[in-house]
């Protein structure tokens, strides 16, 4: 047998790997860039193949608020304010409670849940949880504005001081969370 | 959304600070997409750069080709570089390594891309074929460097062996690279060979090294031109 058609059995089977890969990314929620990238490199996306990651209801709004306190913060005038790994990890911790939103969610979307007192229970839970992540995206967008206000004043501790409570209520929640 | 311009910016300025701040689990679906599309852009400008030297349906190969010989041997090496590390005692987490591979490959593959103009400008000096080869080869290195240090730095601290795997990682990455090459080849279409995409599969990089040392003593025996291969046409003898 030559060995350019074993060359391109390897090919396709490495594409159809990529293939799987893509599909099984789909399922999770994930955008078609990252599905059409896993097609091609698929070897990348191993590692999510092992992790649960979901996706719950403030995914996109807290993408948005991090993305733009990361672009205000890359300002001249902002740096020495936080660093960026800071931020990363609040990023982290709000996706995870946003993620066990989501399976609640889920498991509310049962009609016979809500008979049950410990549906309730959950239910309430659940408005909690979501009303703190509300208020910590409240929280970033009003930093945001903190930030611009540096260009003028200059005064850095009012925004390192807001940074470290919003990651104190996201540590916070994170625990009652998992309690 | 992070923009293509900005990603490019960090991977340049500081490819470390990027993984440090985005390695959280989430981002790297994000990234992904735009990295690699830097990686795409760059490599297949630096491709028509190096297919510049036959011109014609070169220029197009050598563009197609160029980004699948920079994104195959992160793709290939990246579970024997997770077990050398981890092997050498340090815990690196799979998504950590990907993402460095990626800001490793966009880097090397802007580089590639500044590189492209000089080739360009040389080759138009009409450079015979084997200067032409080691010169791609060159630039390929000087552009690859820079991605290998990226990669090897954005990875965690510690393990008494670190040294070694940090080494083990290089070679790994060469052995793969020279391989993903002599696959692909030709980049650079010798004189009397007619273009095509890719020449039939035969042997491995190694023996086209003893080949050459061979031919250095005067023994040209291996160096005949051989048929056209995919998407080539036969030349008559």
């Amino acid at each position: 047998m030559s060995s350019t058609p074993t060359v391109l059995i390897l090919l396709a089977i490495y594409l159809l790997v990529g293939l799987g890969m893509a599909v099984s990314l789909r399922g999770r929620g994930h955008p078609v860039p990252t599905q059409a990238s896993a097609v091609v490199a698929w070897p990348l996306f191993l590692g999510m193949v092992e992790s649960r990651a979901l996706v719950g209801p403030f995914a996109g709004r807290i993408e948005a608020a991090i993305d733009e306190l990361t672009r205000a913060l890359a300002e001249p005038e902002a740096a020495q304010v936080t660093s960026l790994s800071d931020l990363s990890a609040l990023k982290a911790s709000l996706l995870q409670i946003d993620a066990r939103i989501g399976v609640v969610d889920r498991m509310l979307a049962d009609p016979s849940v809500h008979n049950d007192p410990l549906g309730l229970r959950l239910a309430e839970a659940r408005a909690h949880a979501a009303a703190e992540v509300e208020g910590v995206l409240r929280g970033l967008h009003q930093l945001r504005l903190q930030v611009g206000l540096l260009a003028l004043v200059g005064d850095t501790l009012p925004v390192r001081d807001r940074v470290a409570d919003l990651g104190a209520r996201v540590r916070a929640l994170s625990e009652l969370s998992l309690s | 959304m992070t923009s293509i311009l900005t990603l490019t910016a960090a991977v340049l300025r500081d490819p470390n600070a990027l993984v440090d701040a985005h390695d959280n689990g989430v981002d790297l679906p994000r990234l992904a997409p735009p990295l690699l599309a830097i990686t795409v852009i760059g490599a297949a400008l630096f491709g028509l750069m190096v297919g510049s030297q036959r011109g014609e349906l070169q220029l197009l190969y050598a563009a197609v080709k160029m980004p699948v010989l920079l994104l195959a041997p992160p793709l290939v090496a990246l579970p024997a570089l997770h077990s050398l590390w981890r092997a050498a005692g340090v815990e690196v987490r799979w998504g950590r390594l990907s993402l460095a591979a990626l800001a490793a490959m966009a880097r090397s593959a802007v580089l590639a891309a500044a590189l492209g103009p000089v080739l360009w400008l040389l080759y138009s000096l009409n450079l015979d074929y084997h200067d032409a080869v080691l010169l791609m080869v060159a630039s390929i290195g000087l552009a690859g460097l820079p991605g290998v240090a990226a990669l090897v730095r954005a990875l965690p601290g510690g393990g008494d062996l670190r040294f070694l795997a940090a080494a083990g990682s290089a070679l790994a990455l060469f052995l793969a690279f020279a391989q993903t090459g002599w696959l692909l080849r030709p980049f650079i279409a010798r004189p009397q060979a007619a273009v095509s995409f890719l020449r039939p599969v035969e042997e491995d990089v190694f023996s086209s090294l003893s080949a050459t040392r061979a031919s250095s003593k005067g023994d040209y025996r291996g160096w005949e031109v051989r048929s056209a291969g995919v998407l080539g046409e036969e030349e008559a003898p």
